[in-house]
C-alpha cells in the first residue's frame, strides 16, 4: 500500500528533483533490494554508508513508512549534518546563568501534553521538554523564547521519547545530571518551579539504573534541537515578533499566485495575516488534536510535515502548506465569508475568524488523502519557489533567505555555526533598526532603504534586463573607443567638432513630415534652462 | 469554537478583549463563561483566539464576542491589533502573582494608546481559590480599579466564582452606554458591517455606531 504510494510520489517529483534521476533510479534499485526487509534495513544502510542524498531522499519521499524509532535516526543524521556539531556548541560551553525567559519556559512546559492519560509520562516528557528548552536558551542566550517554541520542541521530544518509553530502563538519568539540573536551579535563588522538582524527582527515582543509550540519546535529541532551532526557527527569536510576521506575508503572496481572486474577496492585500501565527510559529504542532496516548502519535502528519521540511532544508514548506489549504477551502471560505459579513465588527476580525474555523488543521489531518496531496503539493510547490521574487519581502538575513531555502539539489546543505550566530547577530540588529516599522514600511526598507548603493543595487537586482542593456552599451563604447584609438593613435578627435555644429544647426527644428515644411520644435525642457543658454528659443505656443 | 459563534440570533453584538500577562488564566475564564468548562493544563494561547456567549441583558440578547490574547509581551504587537473596535475589555491578573497585578498598569496603558476611546475596562484578580497564596491584597486592586475607573470582581474560573458575575458586569455598563447613547442621538443605526440581520436590524444601532458617535457627542 505504501508501497504504490511511494511510486506514486516519486512520479510527481521526477521533474520536480531535477537531475535526480539516477538518484531516483539508484533509490528504487536500493529499496528493491530490501524488499522484503523493510525501511528500516533501508534506513540502516544508508545510515552506514552514510549516504546522505539518499536518506534525504528517503525522507522526503518515504515518510509514511517511518517509526519514530526510525525517524529520530534519520532526522538526527540529517540535521547534525546540516549544522555539524563543533567545539564551540559542544554541551560544555552551556552557560549555568539563568537566561531570562526561563519563567515563561516554565509556564508553557506545564500546559504543555495536557491531554495525556498516563501521569508518569506526562511528567517524564515535561521535565525532558523544560531541560531541552532551557538548555538551548542557556547555551544560545541572545535566542529569545516565544510561546510556541516549547510546542516545537515537543514534536522532537515525542520523536525521541517513543522509543525510550519502550526501553525498561528508561527512567535512568544520570547521577550528574540530576545535580546539575538541580543544582542550576538552586543557585538562582528562585521557587522550584513544579516541573523542575518533578524531574528531579523522576531522577532520583531511577538514578540506580546507569543507561547510556539514553544519556547518547538525550545528546542526539539536544543536537537535533539545536540544529533545527537555529537553521529554521531563528527569525522567530530575536526580540520581536517582526521577522515572524515577515514569514507570515507569504502566504497572501502565495494565495495570490494560486487564486487572485480568493485574495481580493478575502482582502488579503490589506489585512495582516495574522490568522496564521499560531501555525507556522508552531509548525501546525500547536492546533493539532490533543493526545490521549503517545502510541496514537506516532502516524502524526505532524511528522511527516518536519520529515519534509528536514529533508528540502526549507521552511518554506508550512507557507505553502497554508496557502495551499487556505486556497483548496475556498468554495467553503466563500459560503462563510457571506454568512458572516455582518457577525463581526471589522472585516480583519472577519477574516481571521472564517478562515480559522474552516482550516480547522486538526480536522484536515485526520483526512489522509487530503493530507497527503497536501504534502505532495507543498513539495512541488517548494521547489518552484523563485527567490528572486521574494528578496525583498523578508529581512536580508532571515532562514528563508538563508539557511533554510527550498533546494533543487540533492546535496545536503551544510552550514557552520559562526557563520549561523553572525546572521543572527545581523537580524537582531536590523530588528532593533526596525522596531518602530509597520510590516509594510519593513518590506519597503529591506528593498532598499538601508544606502543609497542598495537601493541602486536592488534597482538592478530587479530589472536585470534593463542592466543588461547597459551592459551592452558600455561595451558599446569602450569598443568603439577602442577602435578609434586603434585606427587614430589618439582620442582627441573622438567626436568630429562638424558633427556638433551640425547639431547645433539643427537644434530646434525638426522636418515637418506631413509636409516637408521645417517647423519649430520645442525642446520641452527649454522652459527648465530658458534662463541661460537657450533663452531665444520661443515659449511653446499653445497650439501645440 | 462552537457554531454559536457565527449565529445571528442578537440583538447586539459587542467585541470584548481578554489582556493580561501570561498564565493569569485569561482562557480558562473564558472557556468557563462560554462553555462552562475548566482545564487546569490548558495549552498557551498563541497569538489570538476568540469564543462568544449570548446572554440577555434588561431583556435584549446581547452577544459577546470575547478575544482571548497571549500573554507573553512579545506577542503585545500583534494582540494589539485586535483591540480595534473592541468595546470592552478585561485585564486579568493572578492574585497569587504580584508581578502580574503590577503589569496591570502596563496593560491598562496598552488599552488606552490601541483601543477606542471609550473602550469599558474591568479589572480581574483570578484564581481566588488560591487564598492561602494570596499576594495581592484585595483592596489594594480595588482602589486601583476606582482610581482608574474600572470595574473589578475577583474571580476563580477553577471553581466558576464570579466569573459569570466578571462578564455580566461588563457587558451590562456597555449596554447601558451604547442605550444612553442610542437615546441621546436618536439613531436608527444601519451599518451593515456590524449590524445583526434579521427582524432588529433596523432599530438596533451597532455598539460600533454608537461608540464612534459617542467620542464627540458625550462626555
Amino acid at each position: 500500500m505504501t508501497d504504490i504510494i511511494f511510486n506514486k510520489q516519486l512520479l510527481r517529483n521526477r521533474n520536480v528533483l531535477g537531475g535526480g534521476r539516477s538518484l531516483e533510479e539508484k533509490f528504487l534499485l536500493h529499496y528493491s533490494e530490501m524488499n522484503g526487509k523493510g525501511p528500516a534495513a533501508f534506513v540502516q544502510k544508508s545510515l552506514t554508508s552514510r549516504d546522505l542524498p539518499m536518506l534525504k531522499y528517503f525522507a522526503m519521499n518515504n515518510s509514511g513508512d517511518m517509526t519514530n524509532a526510525l525517524r529520530k535516526e534519520v532526522w538526527y543524521t540529517l540535521l547534525n549534518a546540516q549544522l555539524p556539531s563543533t567545539k564551540m556548541n559542544d554541551a560544555d560551553s552551556i552557560k549555568p546563568k539563568k537566561h531570562k525567559d526561563e519563567d515563561q519556559v516554565v509556564l508553557d512546559v506545564n500546559r504543555s501534553f495536557g491531554a495525556l492519560k498516563n501521569l508518569s509520562q506526562k511528567e517524564r516528557l515535561r521535565a525532558l521538554l523544560q531541560k531541552m528548552i532551557i538548555k538551548i536558551l542557556r547555551k544560545y542566550p541572545q535566542l529569545n523564547y516565544y510561546q510556541g517554541y516549547h510546542d516545537v520542541v515537543s514534536v522532537f521530544v515525542l520523536v525521541f521519547f517513543e522509543r525510550l518509553n519502550k526501553n525498561p530502563t528508561f527512567h535512568s538519568i544520570k547521577r550528574e545530571e540530576c545535580n546539575l539540573l538541580n543544582e542550576t536551579m538552586d543557585t538562582d535563588n528562585d521557587v522550584i518551579e513544579p516541573g523542575i522538582a518533578n524531574a528531579a524527582e523522576t531522577c532520583g527515582d531511577a538514578i540506580d539504573e546507569k543507561d547510556t543509550k539514553f544519556v547518547l540519546d538525550e545528546t542526539k535529541l539536544f543536537r537535533c534541537i539545536e540544529s533545527f532551532t537555529l537553521l529554521y526557527l531563528r527569525d522567530f527569536m530575536t526580540d520581536s515578533l517582526d521577522f515572524a510576521v515577515d514569514q507570515l506575508k507569504m502566504i497572501p503572496y502565495l494565495i495570490k499566485k494560486m487564486d487572485p481572486e480568493l485574495y481580493q474577496i478575502l482582502h488579503l492585500d490589506k489585512i495582516e495575516p495574522f490568522f496564521a501565527l499560531s501555525d507556522i510559529l508552531t509548525i501546525f504542532s500547536h492546533n493539532q488534536k490533543p493526545y490521549e496516548d503517545i502510541g496514537s502519535t506516532e502516524h502524526s502528519i505532524i511528522f511527516f510535515i518536519f520529515d519534509l521540511i528536514i529533508s528540502t532544508q526549507s521552511m518554506y514548506i508550512p507557507l505553502i502548506i497554508y496557502a495551499n489549504l487556505v486556497v483548496s477551502k475556498k468554495a467553503t471560505l466563500l459560503m462563510e465569508y457571506d454568512l458572516n459579513v455582518a457577525n463581526f465588527e471589522n472585516i480583519p476580525d472577519m477574516v481571521h475568524a472564517i478562515i480559522q474555523k474552516v482550516i480547522l488543521t486538526q480536522t484536515i489531518f485526520d483526512d489522509e488523502n487530503c493530507w497527503r496531496s497536501l504534502l505532495t503539493e507543498a513539495k512541488i510547490n517548494n521547489s518552484l519557489i523563485d527567490l528572486k521574487h521574494i528578496r525583498g519581502m523578508l529581512n536580508p538575513y532571515s532562514v528563508l533567505l538563508t539557511t533554510s531555502v527550498s533546494h533543487h539539489q540533492l546535496e545536503l546543505q551544510v552550514y557552520d555555526l559562526p557563520y549561523i550566530l553572525e546572521l543572527f547577530d545581523k537580524e537582531v540588529v536590523l530588528n532593533e533598526k526596525c522596531k518602530s516599522f509597520s510590516a509594510n514600511d519593513r518590506q519597503l526598507f529591506y528593498q532598499g532603504g538601508r544606502s543609497s548603493y542598495n537601493r541602486i543595487f536592488y534597482f538592478f537586482e530587479k530589472h536585470k534586463t534593463i542592466f543588461l542593456i547597459y551592459k551592452l552599451s558600455l561595451f558599446l563604447l569602450v569598443f568603439a573607443i577602442t577602435v578609434k584609438i586603434l585606427k587614430d593613435g589618439h582620442l582627441k578627435k573622438l567626436v568630429a567638432r562638424t558633427y556638433f555644429q551640425r547639431l547645433h544647426h539643427y537644434y530646434g527644428t525638426i522636418i515637418d513630415s506631413s509636409s516637408t515644411r521645417k517647423r519649430l520644435w520645442v525642446d520641452p525642457l527649454s522652459r527648465l534652462f530658458k534662463s541661460a543658454k537657450y533663452s531665444h528659443i520661443p515659449d511653446i505656443p499653445s497650439s501645440l | 469554537m462552537n457554531n454559536e459563534d457565527y449565529g445571528y440570533d442578537y440583538d447586539y453584538l459587542f467585541k470584548i478583549v481578554l489582556i493580561g500577562d501570561s498564565g493569569v488564566g485569561k482562557s480558562n475564564l473564558l472557556s468557563r463563561f462560554t462553555t462552562n468548562e475548566f482545564n487546569i493544563e490548558s495549552k498557551s494561547t498563541i497569538g489570538v483566539e476568540f469564543a462568544t456567549r449570548t446572554i440577555e441583558v434588561e431583556g435584549k440578547k446581547i452577544k459577546a464576542q470575547i478575544w482571548d490574547t497571549a500573554g507573553q509581551e512579545r506577542y503585545r504587537a500583534i494582540t494589539s491589533a485586535y483591540y480595534r473596535g473592541a468595546v470592552g475589555a478585561l485585564i486579568v491578573y493572578d492574585i497569587s502573582k504580584s508581578g502580574t497585578y503590577e503589569n496591570c498598569n502596563h496593560w491598562l496603558k496598552e488599552l488606552r494608546d490601541n483601543a477606542d476611546d471609550n473602550v469599558a475596562v474591568g479589572l480581574i484578580g483570578n484564581k481566588s481559590d488560591l487564598a492561602h497564596l494570596r499576594a495581592v491584597p484585595t483592596a489594594e486592586a480595588k482602589n486601583f480599579a476606582s482610581e482608574n475607573e474600572l470595574l473589578f470582581t475577583e474571580t476563580s474560573a477553577l471553581n466558576s466564582e464570579n466569573v459569570d458575575q466578571a462578564f455580566r458586569e461588563l457587558i451590562t455598563a456597555i449596554y447601558q452606554m451604547v442605550s444612553k447613547h442610542q437615546v441621546d442621538l436618536g439613531d436608527s443605526g444601519n451599518n451593515a458591517a456590524a449590524a445583526p440581520k434579521g427582524p432588529t436590524i433596523s432599530l438596533t444601532p451597532t455598539p460600533n455606531e454608537n461608540k464612534k458617535s459617542s467620542s464627540s457627542n458625550c462626555c
